[in-house]
C-alpha cells in the first residue's frame, strides 16, 4: 500500500476509530435506556440493535447523495453529521423520558426512533470517510476496509470503555453526557482540519452546544431514570436512594421497595405480619426442609431473605452469590437487616450464580433459594430452564429443597416437576426436591414461629403470631408433580427453547395469536356500523 | 425535474383516485367500527368520516406516486427509465384494496398492515425491474443485484451467530453484563480484522477473491455448525478456571468466526465492479445491504426464530444462509468475464 500522505491518513484512522467508538457507546446506551423502559423484555435489546442498524443502513445509503446536494467539503460535513448525531442522541433522552410521563408507548417511539437517527447520522459520515481515505490511497478495496476496520475496532474500544468504565465510575446520565460531549469534541476537531472557512464560528457554536448541554444537565435530566422505569407511574415513584454501576441500576423508593433496572426485586422489611406474601415466604424454609444446616441463597435482592434465612435457628452456613453490587452497596443504608453480613455463617460471593456453582462442584446445600428473574424478562431463561435447576439439584443433598421464584409461571412448575419428584408451591415461588414434602401443620407452624433474631427474639411474635405464621403457611400447596407430569400444554423451559421468554408470554407471543387479531369477523364494519 | 411529467393517462388517475379512496373510506370505517360502543355511532358521522378519509386516501395516494416517480427520476438519472416507470407505476397501487377486505373482519393490525406495504414494495420492484430492462445495462450493473443480495444474507448471518453465540455463551460462561460487554467488543473486533485481512487478501490474490469468498463462507457456516458442540465442551474445559481463562475462550469463540465472516464480506466487496465516478455511493449501497440484512435478522431472531426453532435451529440456519451464499457466490464468479475481476481490485 503506498501513503501519499500518511499523517493525514492516519489522522482519518484516529477519526473513523472516534466516530465508531462514539457509535458503539450511542448503541450500548440506547439499548439500556430503550431496555428499561420496555421492562427489560428479552426482545428489546435485538429491537435497539435492529432500529441502530437501520438507521445505520440508511445513512450509508443517503450519506453520499446528501453530501453532494449540500455541496460541501467531507470533513466539515462529517462534522456537521458528528455534532448532529451527538446533539440529537442528548436531547432525545430527556425528551422521550418526559413523554413517558404521560404515555409509555410514544416515549419509547421517541427512543427508538432517535436511535435511528443518530445512527443515521454517523452511519452518512462513512461514505465521506471512506471517499476521503481512497483519495490517500492507491488501493480502492485497502481504503474502504481501513475505513471499516477502523471504524468496528473502534466500535469495540468503544463497548469496552462506555461498557466496562464510564457506566462503572458514572452514572447512566452522566455517561449519556460524556459520549455527546465527545461527539461535539469530535465534530469540532473535524470543523477545524478541514479546509473551508468560518473556523472560528463553528468552533464556537460547538463549544457553546456542550456549554449549554453542561449547564443544562442536571435540570435536563431531572427524574430521568424514574420517567425511563416506570413510564406514568413516575408521578407517584421517586428513588430515594440510587446506586448505579456497569452491571446495572439499582433504585430504593423511600417506601424501602428495591428495584433493580426498573423491575421490581424485593422491599427492606422483616415484618413478616404486615405483609406475609413478601418476607414471609422465606419464613417458609424450615417448614420445607427439617434441620436445614446450609443453605445457598441466590440473588441477594434487598437482603431481607438472606436475614431471614440467617434467623433459621439450625442454619450454620449461608452462602449467598450476587451478580449485582450494587444491591450491596444500597444494603448498607438499611443496617438492621445488612447486619447479617457481619455474621460469621454468612458468606457472600460477587459472580454469575451459573459460573459459581461450576465453579464449586463439590459444595453441597439442604436448601438452595433462588429469586433472580422475572419469568419473562430477558435472561429468565439462565434462572428457570431445565439445564439450571439440574445444576442446583446437583449441589443438593439427596433430601435437599430448590426453592426458587418462579414469579407465576406454570411453564416454570412444570420444567420443575421433570427434574424433581415433589413440587409444591408458595404463592408465586416453587419449593421441588426429590423427598417428599410430609411435615404436617403443627410442625410446620413450629418450625416457621421458631425463627428468632441475633438477639434471640421471635422473628414472629406477639399475639398474632400464631396466625402469621398461618398466613405464611397457607400459602403453601399440596403436592402438584403428579397433576403437572400430566399437563400437556406447558412448556419444559430449556436454554434451547427460551420457553419462558420467547414462547410463553415472550416476544413470539404475538406471532401465536395472529390470526385471532387479524381476523375478526364481529368487527367487520357493515356488520357493526349499518 | 418537475414531480410528475408523465404523459397523462386517464384511466391511470382515475384508477388511483379511487383506489385511495376505497381505502380511505375503509380504513375510517374500520376504525369507526373498532372505537363504536354498545350505543353505536350516527349515519351523519360515519357518512361524513368516510367521505373525508376517501378524499384524504385519494390525495395521499397521489401525493406518494408523484414522490416515487421524482425519486426514480433522480436516482436512475434516466429519463427512459422513469418514462416506462410512470407507464405502469399505478397499478401497483391497486394492492392498497385488499383494505377492502376489513369489510369481512380483518383488522389493521401492524401484521396486515406491514403485509400491505411489503405487497406494495415488491410491486414497485417488479416495474422498475421491467422498466430498467428497457435500457441496455452494463456488466457491472447486471452484477450489482446479486451481490448486494449476497451481501444482505451474509448480514442476516453474522446477526444470527451474534445473537445466538451470545445466549449460547452466557450459558456457559456466565450472563454478567461484563461477559455481554466482551463479547461484542469481540464480535466487532473480529469482524474489523477479518475485513483487513479480506482487503489483504483481495489485493494479493485478486483474480481469486470469489474462491475466498465461497471457502471463507463454507468455514463460517462449519464453525457455526460445530459451535453447538464446542461452547458447551469448552465452558465444561474452562468451568473452574480464573476469569482471564474464561475471557480468553470467550474472545476466541468470537472472534475466530467473525474474522472468517469480516473476511468474506470484504472479498466480496472487494470482488465487486463499480462504476469509477459513484465509488463512494456503490460502498455505501453494498455495506448498507449487509448492514440491512443484519438489521432485518435482529428483529426476525428474538420475534420469530428464537419462538419456533430454538437456539440450535437458529444457529443452524445461520449455517445454511452462509451455504446459500457460499453457492450463490459460486454462481455469480462463474459467470464473470475475466475483465472484470480487475476493476474490483
Amino acid at each position: 500500500m503506498t501513503v501519499r500522505a500518511s499523517t493525514s491518513l492516519r489522522s482519518l484512522d484516529a477519526v473513523a476509530v472516534a466516530a465508531g467508538g462514539l457509535m458503539a457507546g450511542q448503541a450500548m446506551l440506547w439499548s439500556r435506556v430503550i431496555g428499561s423502559a420496555n421492562g427489560n423484555r428479552p426482545e428489546t435489546f435485538a429491537h435497539a440493535l435492529s432500529v441502530v442498524l437501520a438507521g445505520l443502513a440508511a445513512g450509508l445509503l443517503a450519506g453520499t447523495p446528501l453530501r453532494e446536494r449540500i455541496g460541501m467539503g467531507a470533513l466539515r460535513f462529517g462534522a456537521l453529521l458528528v455534532a448532529l448525531s451527538g446533539a440529537l442522541f442528548y436531547l432525545a433522552m430527556p425528551t422521550g423520558a418526559s413523554v413517558m410521563l404521560y404515555a409509555a408507548a410514544p416515549g419509547r417511539a421517541v427512543f427508538f426512533a432517535a436511535a435511528a437517527f443518530t445512527a443515521g447520522a454517523m452511519g452518512a459520515l462513512v461514505p465521506a470517510l471512506s471517499v476521503t481515505t481512497a483519495e490517500r490511497v492507491d488501493s480502492r478495496p485497502i481504503a474502504i476496509a481501513r475505513v471499516t476496520a477502523a471504524l468496528l475496532l473502534g466500535a469495540a474500544a468503544g463497548v469496552l470503555v462506555t461498557g466496562l468504565l464510564l457506566l462503572d465510575v458514572e452514572s447512566l446520565e452522566y455517561t449519556i453526557l460524556i459520549v455527546s460531549l465527545a461527539a461535539l469534541g469530535l465534530a469540532q476537531a473535524l470543523w477545524l482540519v478541514a479546509p473551508e472557512r468560518h473556523r472560528r464560528a463553528g468552533v464556537t457554536i460547538f463549544a457553546l452546544a456542550a456549554l449549554g448541554a453542561l449547564v443544562g444537565h442536571e435540570r435536563l435530566f431531572h427524574g430521568f431514570l424514574e420517567r425511563v422505569h416506570f413510564g406514568p407511574g413516575a408521578r407517584e415513584t421517586r428513588y430515594a436512594v440510587v446506586v448505579q454501576g456497569r452491571a446495572g441500576i439499582v433504585g430504593v423508593t423511600p417506601d424501602a421497595r428495591v428495584y433493580g433496572d426498573g423491575l421490581y426485586r424485593g422491599a427492606y422489611t422483616l415484618d413478616a405480619d404486615a405483609n406475609p406474601t413478601l418476607v414471609g415466604r422465606a419464613y417458609l424454609v424450615p417448614a420445607l426442609h427439617r434441620a436445614t444446616r446450609r443453605i445457598l441463597q441466590i440473588g441477594l435482592g434487598s437482603g431481607a431473605w438472606t436475614r431471614a434465612l440467617a434467623d433459621v435457628r439450625t442454619v450454620d452456613s449461608l452462602t449467598v452469590v450476587e451478580g449485582n453490587p450494587g444491591y450491596l452497596e444500597a444494603l448498607w443504608r438499611h443496617p438492621e437487616i445488612a447486619s447479617v453480613l457481619d455474621d460469621p455463617r454468612v458468606r457472600l460471593h460477587l459472580d454469575d450464580p451459573r459460573r459459581w456453582l461450576a465453579r464449586h462442584p463439590q459444595r453441597e446445600f439442604d436448601v438452595i433459594v433462588a429469586n433472580t428473574e422475572w419469568h419473562w424478562s430477558a435472561g429468565a431463561t439462565h434462572a428457570l430452564s431445565a439445564e439450571f435447576l439440574r445444576l442446583l439439584k446437583g449441589h443438593l443433598a439427596d433430601d435437599g429443597v430448590a426453592y426458587f421464584n418462579g414469579t407465576g409461571s406454570l411453564d416454570a412448575l412444570y420444567t420443575a416437576a421433570g427434574v424433581w419428584r415433589h413440587v409444591v408451591r408458595a404463592s408465586n415461588y416453587i419449593a421441588a426436591s426429590d423427598a417428599p414434602f410430609d411435615q404436617g401443620r403443627d410442625e410446620r407452624r413450629a418450625a416457621v414461629l421458631a425463627a428468632a433474631g441475633p438477639d434471640g427474639a421471635p422473628r414472629i411474635r406477639g399475639a398474632r403470631a400464631t396466625q402469621t405464621a398461618d398466613a405464611i403457611l397457607d400459602q403453601l400447596s399440596g403436592d402438584l408433580a403428579p397433576a403437572l407430569r400430566r399437563a400437556n400444554d406447558l412448556w419444559n423451559i430449556t436454554d434451547d427453547n427460551m420457553a419462558s421468554e420467547f414462547k410463553a408470554t415472550g416476544a413470539g407471543a404475538w406471532w401465536r395469536a395472529l390470526p385471532g387479531r387479524v381476523w375478526r369477523p364481529d368487527r367487520a364494519w357493515p356488520t357493526v356500523l349499518f | 425535474m418537475p414531480l410528475d411529467t408523465a404523459p397523462a393517462s386517464p384511466h391511470a388517475d382515475r384508477l388511483l383516485v379511487v383506489t385511495g379512496a376505497v381505502c380511505g373510506a375503509c380504513v375510517a370505517l374500520s376504525g369507526l367500527a373498532s372505537a363504536t360502543g354498545p350505543e353505536g355511532t350516527s349515519w351523519l358521522m360515519v357518512l361524513i368520516q368516510a367521505t373525508v378519509a376517501a378524499q384524504g386516501g385519494a390525495a395521499l395516494l397521489w401525493l406518494v406516486r408523484a414522490l416515487l416517480r421524482w425519486l426514480v427520476g433522480r436516482v436512475s438519472g434516466s429519463h427512459a427509465v422513469r418514462d416506462a416507470y410512470m407507464r405502469d407505476d399505478t397499478a401497483t397501487y391497486t394492492v392498497f384494496l385488499l383494505v377492502l377486505s376489513t369489510a369481512i373482519g380483518v383488522q389493521l393490525v401492524a401484521p396486515v398492515i406491514w403485509l400491505l406495504l411489503a405487497l406494495f414494495i415488491a410491486a414497485q420492484g417488479w416495474v422498475l425491474r421491467r422498466a430498467r430492462r428497457r435500457r441496455t445495462r452494463t456488466e457491472t450493473e447486471r452484477q450489482r443485484g446479486p451481490a448486494l443480495v449476497l451481501l444482505f444474507v451474509s448480514g442476516v448471518a453474522v446477526m444470527l451467530y451474534s445473537i445466538t453465540w451470545q445466549r449460547l455463551l452466557a450459558r456457559q460462561f456466565g450472563a454478567s453484563a461484563d461477559q455481554s460487554t466482551l463479547f461484542i467488543a469481540a464480535l466487532l473486533a473480529g469482524l474489523g480484522l477479518g475485513m483487513l485481512a479480506g482487503a489483504r487478501v483481495a489485493r494479493w490474490r485478486p483474480g481469486r477473491v470469489g474462491v475466498v469468498f465461497v471457502v471463507l463462507q463454507l468455514g463460517a457456516a462449519l464453525w457455526g455448525v460445530a459451535s453447538v458442540a464446542l461452547i458447551p465442551v469448552l465452558g465444561a474445559a474452562v468451568a473452574g478456571a480464573a476469569t482471564a481463562a474464561t475471557t480468553a475462550a470467550v474472545i476466541a469463540v468470537t472472534t475466530v468466526p467473525m474474522l472468517l465472516m469480516g473476511a468474506a464480506l470484504m472479498a466480496l466487496v472487494a470482488a465487486l465492479p463499480r462504476p469509477a465516478r459513484t465509488l463512494d455511493r456503490s460502498d455505501g449501497w453494498f455495506w448498507g445491504a449487509a448492514i440491512s440484512g443484519a438489521a432485518v435478522a435482529g428483529v426476525l431472531t428474538v420475534d420469530v426464530l428464537f419462538a419456533f426453532s430454538g437456539i440450535r435451529g437458529t444457529v443452524f440456519g445461520a449455517a445454511a444462509l452462509c451455504l446459500v451464499t457460499a453457492i450463490g457466490a459460486t454462481i455469480l464468479f462463474a459467470r464473470r468475464r475475466p475483465a472484470d475481476v480487475a476493476v474490483g481490485a
